[in-house]
């Protein structure tokens, strides 16, 4: 029995032998038949090359698309960065270039403001607005002019355009502007084309009323106002507006004139304050 | 400390409403942050605090705003003893009942102060626009919560009450203890 088992195991480790024997024989038979004969595949090195083929090209696609990918990835954190820098440098020069409109704009609005002020006759000063009535009911600016600066109350405040108010009141650094659509504000203004005279009160929305004008005085839509000069507070011939609107009402002697401001009271940045010697004008508002 | 932290407060909204405000569209206006302030002090400002710091405020905004002194100081203690008197004589909740009664407070002033510059200026009234007032309420309830929220924490954080909390826990609560 145990003599069978051993013989069995020797029969085995010898066959084994043989076949590692086998395939090692076989190996070298190919490499000397390559070697020698022709170096032309087989028909099963070519079955092997086919279907080898596709997977090595699936491998090569997908190792291709792996470099795309870490080349791609790589490619983005540069292009990330340099969006990052680009995104930097454009915002630097879109600060200087709104810098630079918002200095020719004001360049334009000063050259404008010197040009109207050679106009006068009277001297004129310069201001900033440096804050705008809060308030449903009031319209009053704050300038940075004050009595130390030569302003006075009374004052007449202008622009290119046209009127803007008075000074109501002075500090030494600030003077603050009652603005002609106050309701409070009267001016005295005539018709530019009928020179019908009247009194140019503010109805507190941003728009302007002549009152005390006879329903048997000609008066268009469409004409310009100016200040008369009668008041003693505005020079003669300051643009005031545009008559928009001419009514008539049944009851009363004087006609209704609403007149377009030639200001845009809105858009204030700087005006011009007329400087006047007459300190009689203070006792208007004392 | 209280009074002047409100007072720099109320200060830096005058010159908040003055200035910045006015880059808003006209049509839209602004939110009178002011009131508002007048509002809370009225609601949680004693009767010395409040009163001190509202004329001292309604000054600063005659100086900034209209031509007729008096007028603000004049409109801010009288909302003020309004409410306080309201708060006294009607079981309200302050917390739920701020916003609308700020509203409403607001409806009432405008309309005060129309009435009184009608007066003012018969021959020229101002234009009573009820638009411009709605939104102007609207503007105030949209702001009026996270706004009063705000001074409510620098209220507590700045109250004496603190002070004098930290002083009352000096004394001891045990009688016996020498």
């Amino acid at each position: 029995m145990s003599n069978a088992i051993r013989k069995r195991g020797k029969r085995s480790k010898q066959l084994k032998s043989f076949v590692l024997f086998g395939f090692l024989l076989t190996s070298i038979l190919i490499l000397v038949i390559a070697m020698v004969g022709r170096r032309d595949f087989g028909s099963t090195q070519k079955l092997i090359l086919e279907l080898l083929g596709p997977l090595q090209k699936v491998g090569t696609q997908l190792r291709g698309y792996g470099d795309g990918l870490q080349l791609k990835y790589q490619l983005l954190f540069k292009v990330h960065e340099e969006n990052r820098l680009l995104r930097e440098e454009l915002q630097r020069y879109q600060e200087v270039n709104r810098q630079y409109r918002e200095a020719v704009a004001t360049n334009e609005r000063l050259r404008r403001l010197l040009e109207f002020k050679d106009t006068l006759e009277t001297p004129t000063l310069t201001a900033r607005i440096v804050g705008k009535d809060p308030s449903l009911w009031f319209r009053t600016l704050t300038i940075d002019r004050g009595s130390s600066d030569g302003v006075q109350k009374a004052m007449p405040v202008v622009t290119v355009d046209g009127i803007v108010g008075q000074v109501i009141n002075t500090s030494p650094h600030y003077a603050k502007v009652l603005l002609a659509t106050d309701p409070n504000s009267a001016i005295d203004v005539l018709s530019q084309t009928t020179r019908s005279q009247g009194i140019l009160k503010g109805t507190g929305s941003g728009a302007f009323q002549m009152h005390y004008v006879l329903k048997s005085v000609e008066i268009q839509e469409g004409d310009h106002v100016i200040t008369s000069g009668l008041g003693g507070i505005f020079p003669k011939g300051l643009e005031v507006g545009v008559i928009s609107k001419v009514s008539q009402s049944p009851r009363g002697m004087f006609q209704e004139i609403a007149i377009e401001p030639a200001v845009d009271f809105s858009q204030l940045e700087e005006v011009l304050i007329v400087l006047k010697e007459n300190s009689l004008l203070e006792e208007t508002f004392d | 400390m209280l009074v002047l932290v409100f007072f720099l407060l109320g200060v830096a909204i005058i010159v908040l409403q003055t200035t910045v405000f006015h880059l808003l569209p006209d049509w839209l206006g602004g939110p009178d942050l002011m009131f508002l302030l007048v509002v809370f002090l009225a609601h949680r400002a004693d009767f010395i605090r409040g009163p001190l710091l509202l004329f001292l405020l309604g000054m600063v905004m005659d100086v900034a705003s209209g031509m007729l002194l008096g007028v603000y100081p004049l409109i801010y203690l009288i909302l003020f003893a309004s409410l306080k008197g309201l708060a006294r004589h009607v079981a309200l909740n302050d917390t739920v009942f701020r916003i609308p009664l700020a509203v409403l407070a607001y409806l009432l002033v405008s309309g005060g102060l129309f009435v009184f510059l009608v007066l003012q200026t018969p021959d020229n009234p101002p234009v009573w626009s009820w638009s411009y007032i709605f939104l102007q309420m609207l503007l105030l309830a949209l702001v009026a919560s996270p706004v009063f929220l705000f001074f409510d924490l620098l209220f507590t954080e700045f109250s004496i009450r603190r002070f004098s909390s930290l002083l009352s826990q000096e004394k001891s609560g045990n009688r016996f203890k020498m």
